[in-house]
């Protein structure tokens, strides 16, 4: 039997009924009325405003883009951009070499310093006159020799000397007589007891004179107290410390030139300690200890360091045995590895390999503390291509380095260049000179390099090679200066707006858009947190003081008074600055900042709420509510406070809107967020100055319209929803 | 309404007591450090009458800043009844002085943007008000909205973009063209002065407008839609007699009351307008002072703000009950 369901009898009667006739209505037909529940009435109330809705759909790009945006956005907000571009600058500097440069040969002789450093004024002097030796007289009682050895080298050895005869004209100072220990100090040779006996008699007062052994000697009172300075008085020919040499020895040393005479197989040497008086010393065996010359050192292998034992070597083969031994490197090609390596870490100091899987074999091999030296024979002989250049080959005939008195180095001193860059730099310079041109060009390639100097390196690790085109500037004869536009990697500041940067780029070189997209999410979200903590302080305590009344809302009604008669901007500030002074981390600094509006914004949402309440909690359904028996807390909360909920909602629209205007007041006065957090106001701070203004209005005023757009935004939403809620006090 | 004054009075003072002490407790808890360096760095500047320990310890002695907390706050209202806020470190000059210099600057700014702000916010609130739901009602409130919605150095960076950097009307910033002002007659001075506001009083105009704009709209609908105004439009009153001697009228009694409470503030000072714009008036002084960490003129500001509000507050619940003889203070 089928069921008979009354309800649906009827329906279908009504269905059909309407569907025949539509205009014939029941009054009480419930098809008529069409009652919406309250939610969806403020929602259509809502949807009916067109600024409210203006302003959601703005609140809801601006969320996509500063929370949804940046994770499509190939940018952070931190991320440093580089481009390459051509910097003109000083790049070489080429000198023709005038001074000599002195090496060590021998390290264990000990030497008189100021003969060392006099080589080059020396050097000097010879070069004129054509001479090849020169002798010197050393403070330290050796003799010195400067020896020519070829062209652009020198050496200087040392030889001990001994006095063999003094003669001429001027006093010979015998020694010194001490009074007081009745002693003499000779110069050179003892003269005995007698002459000391005879001395002492003999020395009285100031100056005098005194006879022994058929000589006359003077004396004047020395340096010492009680010490006379003895002489022995001129006396004509030659008088000999040793054996008597003869005439013919006397007459060499007369007819000596430039300080030095052979005589019997031996070398002598005539110094003059005093004017008019002379010494021949008798010259011993000389020992070379440095070398002295205009080349400099080349390696082949572009900056391969060369030891000073190499270089000396070198120098003393070159017009010596033109071969020698010394260590060198025993591996060229692991040290060009490890410095491509070394320049890369330190352009990539968080170089993570983003590999399939950290295998270790992806690392860096170790880099050896020292590297290995093998001992080789090298040969030196001129160069086959270039005059006046020699080159230096390792035993297997490979060159090794280079000597050449036309140095080319990089400007700040460093010798990085390669050979082939040297020898191009080398022959435009040799042209100048030739046709004594002020300046002179060439084009060669030469590595790019980032902001700090560091060569760059592709993934494969070999350098980065631009063309570059040169001009060689004279700048004395001697002295020339390369020019070059170097393609360097810089950050790129202030970039134009363009494809890769929609916005252009800012003052560190960070990408616009993504700092404006992290911007917005920094400054939503200041707002959030700023407005949830004041509404939740001001519903606590406004609840407290409209429920409670009497002295509990007294007390913090006072209390919202006080906060509210606080001037919010001067303390932001004030803690703005000693937050600044104190060099606070970024991160909380932001919360100190949210904390305080938070605190101090309450007073205003307490106030509203306790005068919701008080006029809420005197209706029946606060009585019911009280009679049922429910807990305070259940009736402030689940009662009370749900009704006060769509003046919350309004007051926390309209306070986020205000809260970010304060944060980018405070922060565009730099005192708020700080770089490198990035916030809208920070970065209309960044670029506020007077000339940036007018030029990278690109980025700050699409920033400060956002701010504008949000913060109007938030206003309309407020204002609709306060409508659409109260539709009564719609105005 | 006497008895009610002193009675507020009263109350106020009692309000600014806390107030100032919350401001003292931030003070005192600075740390130390932070108060001696800023006492140094300002000391160390050319043109200091005072060495860095002499003021540290005018800082102790009229601030209490040794002794606790609490008798400390005692000390310096001690001080501040009698009138004494100390030197500031900042500009060299006892805090009274400061701000007896630069208090007429800031006022002259304020002043002549109130005046500036009733004159078009209140025609355009009531204009508004009048055709509800027309196009200048609704252009109305989205300009007020956009007006109250705008960052002050956002304005002040676009006004200076446009007349000063672009067409070059005025100066950047400063209070005077220093080229030629000394070389002007008075009345020259002083329109190079005014010509230094234009910029300021645009500033400030446009982000207070909005507010009194709303607020006159809001009011003058109540009124509209109230009973007597419907019963004026029945009985025959001509309309325009009904907006301007029945409903002007009475929205003129909460227009009274927020702008008496804003009277007091003229003398407040525009701390980010003054410093953007240059202008030497008191909310410079206190900008610049806060961030270089002058505690005595700090001190003063704060106080000085405070009693602002209070008095504004106290001003407009007068001028509320003067204007509306209905209310009846007690």
């Amino acid at each position: 039997m089928a069921t008979y369901n009354l309800n649906e009898i009827l329906k279908k009667r009504a269905s059909a009924k309407t569907a025949s006739n539509p205009e014939e209505m029941d009054l009480g037909d419930t098809a008529r009325v069409k009652v919406l529940s309250p939610g969806r009435q403020v929602a259509k109330r809502f949807m009916r405003n067109r600024l409210a809705i203006f302003g959601s759909v703005t609140l809801i790009i601006m969320f996509l883009f500063s929370f949804v945006g940046p994770i499509f956005y190939k940018y952070g907000q931190d991320e440093t951009m580089y481009k390459y571009e051509g910097v003109v600058s000083s790049y070489a500097f080429v000198q023709q070499r005038d001074e000599y440069t002195g090496y060590v040969l021998d390290p264990e002789v000990s030497y008189n310093r100021s003969v060392a450093t006099k080589t080059n004024s020396n050097i000097n002097q010879m070069e004129p006159k054509g001479q090849t030796t020169m002798l010197m007289y050393g403070a330290d009682g050796k003799f010195y020799t400067l020896q020519k050895e070829g062209e652009r080298i020198y050496s200087l050895s040392q030889s001990e000397g001994t006095r063999v005869a003094a003669f001429g004209s001027g006093k010979v100072k015998i020694g010194v007589l001490d009074l007081i220990g009745k002693k003499i100090k000779y110069e050179h040779n003892d003269l005995g007891a007698g002459f000391l006996a005879a001395a002492l008699e003999a020395c009285k007062g100031k100056t005098g004179s005194f006879d022994y052994d058929g000589a006359t000697y003077d004396f004047e009172p020395g340096s010492a107290k009680k010490s006379y300075n003895l002489y022995a008085q001129p006396e004509e020919g030659f008088r000999y410390y040793g054996a008597e040499l003869g005439a013919a020895f006397e007459a060499a040393t007369l007819g000596v030139q430039d300080g030095r005479f052979e005589f019997g197989g031996k070398t002598y040497a005539v110094v003059s300690p005093e004017e008019g008086s002379y010494e021949v010393h008798e010259l011993g065996e000389p020992k070379t200890f440095m070398m002295y010359t205009q080349y400099a050192f080349d390696p082949v292998v572009t900056a391969l360091p060369l030891t000073d034992e190499f270089k000396v070597k070198a120098i003393e083969a070159v017009y010596g045995a033109g071969t020698f031994e010394a260590t060198r490197l025993a591996d060229v090609e692991a040290f060009l590895e490890e410095e491509a390596h070394a320049a890369e870490e330190e352009t990539q100091p968080e170089g993570e390999i983003i590999g399939e899987d950290e295998a270790p074999a992806d690392e860096a091999p170790e880099r050896s503390a020292e590297q290995t030296y093998v001992t080789d024979t090298f040969t030196v002989a001129p160069s086959q291509e270039h005059e006046g250049v020699f080159v230096v080959s390792a035993s297997d005939g490979t060159p090794y380095a280079e000597l050449n008195s036309l140095v080319v180095r990089r400007y700040n001193g460093d010798d990085t260049m390669d050979l082939d860059l040297k020898y191009a730099i080398r022959e435009v310079v040799q042209d100048m000179m030739a046709s004594s041109a002020r300046t002179g060009t060439l084009t060669y390639r030469i590595p790019a390099q980032t902001e700090t100097g560091k060569n760059v390196y592709d993934e494969d690790g070999s350098l980065v090679y631009n063309d570059s085109d040169m001009t060689v500037n004279r700048r004395t004869d001697k002295e020339y200066v390369v020019d070059a536009t170097q393609q360097k990697y810089l950050i790129d500041k202030f970039a134009a707006p363009s494809w890769d940067h929609p916005l252009g780029t800012d003052g560190d070189g960070f990408d616009v858009l993504a700092r404006i997209m992290f911007g917005g999410r920094v400054s939503l979200m200041v707002g959030f947190v700023v407005v949830i903590l004041e509404t939740v302080l001001g519903v606590i305590m406004g609840g407290l003081a409209g429920f409670f009344g009497g002295w509990v809302d007294n007390l913090v009604m006072r209390l919202v008074d006080i906060f509210y008669c606080l001037p919010t901007m001067p303390i932001m500030i004030i803690i703005g600055a000693m937050m600044d002074a104190s060099r606070m981390d970024v991160r909380l600094r932001l919360f100190i900042m949210m904390a305080a509006l938070g605190i101090m914004g309450w007073a205003g949402i307490a106030r509203l709420v306790r005068g919701q309440i008080l006029s809420l909690r005197e209706q029946e359904f606060m009585t019911a509510a009280e009679a049922t028996g429910l807990p305070i807390g259940r009736r402030i909360f689940r009662h009370l406070v749900p009704n006060v909920m769509p003046q919350l909602i309004v007051s926390a629209t309209m306070g986020l809107g205000s809260t970010i205007l304060t944060e980018s007041t405070l922060s565009f006065l730099g005192l708020g967020v700080k770089h490198p957090l990035a916030t809208w106001g920070t970065m209309i701070n960044s670029v506020s100055s007077a000339a940036a203004m007018e030029q990278y209005a690109y980025i700050w005023i699409p920033v400060g319209l956002l701010i504008c757009f949000t913060v109007i935004a938030f206003n309309f939403v407020g204002d609709g929803l306060r409508d659409a809620f109260d539709p009564k006090g719609k105005r | 309404m006497l008895k009610y004054s002193i009675k507020r009075l009263l109350y106020s003072a009692i309000i600014l007591i806390f107030v100032m002490f919350i401001i003292y407790t931030l003070m005192y808890i600075m740390p130390g450090s932070y108060v001696e360096q800023k006492a140094y760095e300002l000391a160390s500047k050319p043109g200091a009458t005072k060495s860095a320990t002499e003021w540290l310890q005018d800082l102790k002695r009229q601030y209490g800043m040794d002794k606790g907390l609490i008798m400390g706050y005692f000390t310096w209202l001690g001080s501040a009844v009698k009138g004494e806020f100390g030197d500031s470190w900042k500009w060299q000059l006892s805090c009274t002085q400061v701000f007896s210099n630069r208090i007429w600057y800031s006022f002259a700014l304020n002043a002549v943007t109130m005046i500036l702000e009733i004159l078009i916010a209140i025609p355009l609130g009531i204009h508004a008000a009048r055709k509800q739901y027309s196009f200048s009602d609704y252009f109305t409130t989205v300009f007020s909205m956009v007006c109250i919605s705008m960052p002050t150095f956002f304005i002040a960076t676009v006004l200076k973009l446009v007349f000063a950097v672009k067409l070059k009307w005025f100066d950047l910033t400063g209070m005077i063209d220093p080229r030629i002002h000394d070389s002007l007659s008075d009345f020259g001075k002083f329109l190079d002065v005014a010509k230094h506001y234009v910029l300021p009083v645009i500033t400030i105009t446009v982000i207070s407008i909005g507010s009194l704009m709303r607020y006159t709209r809001t009011n003058m609908l109540e009124v509209l839609n109230s009973d007597y105004i419907r019963t004026a439009r029945a009985k025959g009153v001509p309309e325009r007699k009904v907006i301007y001697s029945h409903a002007f009228r009475n929205t003129l009694i909460p227009l009274i009351t927020i702008l008496g409470g804003s009277l007091v503030s003229l003398f407040s000072g525009a701390i980010i307008t003054e410093q953007l714009f240059g202008l030497t008036g008191i909310g410079q002084a206190s900008y610049q002072s806060m961030v270089a960490g002058d505690i005595p003129f700090t001190m003063f500001y704060l106080m000085f703000i405070s009693v602002l509000t209070l008095v504004g507050n106290l001003v407009a619940d007068l001028c509320y009950a003067a204007a509306d003889p209905r209310v009846r203070l007690s």
